[in-house]
């Protein structure tokens, strides 16, 4: 009886405590959602534990110190892309492994860009269905979002691409600009061709071009060749 | 007219040439607000994080844990190059996945999730304490009165499931069933409010 058991949810939030786990079902999903809510609208629930907030805090230092997570050296650190996305696939799920992507594959000033740009394949992909056919017989440049990249499916003439849509400088994700036919960041002005080449940037050093991923058409749809989400 | 020494100049229109007086330093554009370590972006973000993902789960060792996870998970791959706002995209951007795990680990099902919008604007600017309540009580106030008074009886004025029942002369068993169906009821109002 799951009414018994959202009883026993709304119990543990009342308590602080952590909820115990069942298998609700649509009607109890919305009464869990609910009582979440009427429970952080509860005045200074939301405020967090100065204790907790500075466990933690010494939880990452050491963190930091042990270089599991040193912020220098992963600034200066080279990824391969097939190691990066093999990392990428295991570590980040869904979408923080879109930005995981675009954020290890940006240029650091440091380095040219010439191992950059190319063609991402990633170690355990599947084909993803992201647009069809149709679609982008209207519109030639179709945005697309899967578990683990964001990029575009251009078509030029009758041949299709697919491009990473994460700015190599920062990460930030690009939009088709349909009045240039152009790629831009709307972080800092940078704008890629529908190709992925770099079309401008002010950036003192040297710019990647965006990398292409593996893209066919089946039965109408389009498919790219992504990291698998789990 | 010539404009006054103090007032502002407009910058050139498209097409029209900088004017500027020979010898004059050229504007330098400022770099966007930066983060000088890791310890900056932490303390500058744990309170905020902390209070959507409390917002996500309703309580307090799950948010704890969450926004641990998320923090363990970020601080890694962000460089302390990136900008503030780049810096919180990519905190949501965890949180969401976090979150999303959570949930299936527990439930095999979504029962919150982060709005990539409206809790990027909630992490940008945190809202007042006061918001919730005032929205809660009009949810309450909108609902038939025993829906209402059994959530006021639990949430409002802290009384366990027994209690509410003997306040409202009812079973334990019926104060279960319409705690249930005043919380089914008082999501869809939630849904139905910004």
């Amino acid at each position: 009886m799951t009414i018994r058991r959202v009883s026993a949810f709304i119990d543990a939030l009342l308590h602080n405590r952590r909820p115990p786990k069942f298998s609700p079902d649509a009607d109890d999903i919305a009464a869990m959602r609910a009582a979440i809510e009427l429970r952080a609208a509860q005045p200074g629930a939301t405020i967090p534990n100065s204790e907790f907030v500075a466990d933690l805090h010494r939880r990452l230092a050491e963190q930091q110190r042990a270089g599991t997570g040193n912020l220098e050296d992963l600034t200066h650190r080279r990824v391969s892309r097939r190691g990066l996305l093999q990392g990428a696939t295991a570590a980040a799920a869904a979408a923080a492994a879109g930005v995981l992507v675009g954020r290890e594959l940006v240029s650091n000033g440091s380095t040219a860009p010439s191992a950059m740009g190319g063609h991402l394949v990633p170690d355990h992909g599947t084909w993803q269905a992201v647009t069809t056919r149709a679609e982008l017989a209207n519109s030639h440049v179709v945005p697309f979002t899967t578990s683990s990249t964001v990029g575009f499916v251009v078509e030029d003439g009758r041949r299709l691409a697919a491009l990473s849509g994460v700015c190599t400088h920062l990460g930030c994700v690009l939009r088709h600009n349909p009045t240039t036919n152009r790629l831009d960041c709307p972080c800092h002005r940078a704008s890629f061709s529908l190709r992925g080449d770099v079309v401008r940037h002010e950036f003192a050093g040297p710019l990647a071009p965006l990398p292409h991923l593996s893209v066919r058409e089946r039965d109408g749809t389009v498919e790219v060749y992504a990291p698998a989400s789990d | 007219m010539t404009p006054d020494a103090g007032c502002r100049q407009g910058t050139p229109a498209p097409g029209e040439p900088e004017r500027r007086e020979p010898g004059t330093p050229r504007l330098r554009s400022v770099e966007p607000d930066r983060y000088p370590s890791w310890e900056a972006i932490y303390l500058d973000n744990v309170e905020r994080l902390y209070r959507i993902m409390y917002s996500k789960v309703g309580n307090r060792p799950d948010a704890e844990d969450l926004t641990a996870q998320i923090f363990q998970a970020a601080l890694g791959p962000l460089r302390t190059s990136a900008s503030i706002g780049e810096v919180r995209a990519y905190l949501l951007a965890t949180a969401r996945t976090v979150l999303a795990a959570h949930w299936r680990r527990r439930y095999a099902a979504e029962i919150t999730s982060i709005d990539v919008l409206g809790d990027r604007a909630q992490l940008d600017d945190p809202p007042s304490e006061s918001d919730a309540p005032r929205r809660t009580a009009a949810i309450i106030a909108a609902l038939p009165d025993r829906y209402g008074r059994i959530l006021e009886l639990r949430f409002l004025e802290s009384c366990s499931i027994r209690e509410a029942a003997h306040a409202m002369n009812i079973s334990l068993a019926n104060a279960k069933v319409l705690q249930h169906r005043a919380l089914r009821h008082a999501a869809a109002l939630f849904e139905g409010t910004p």
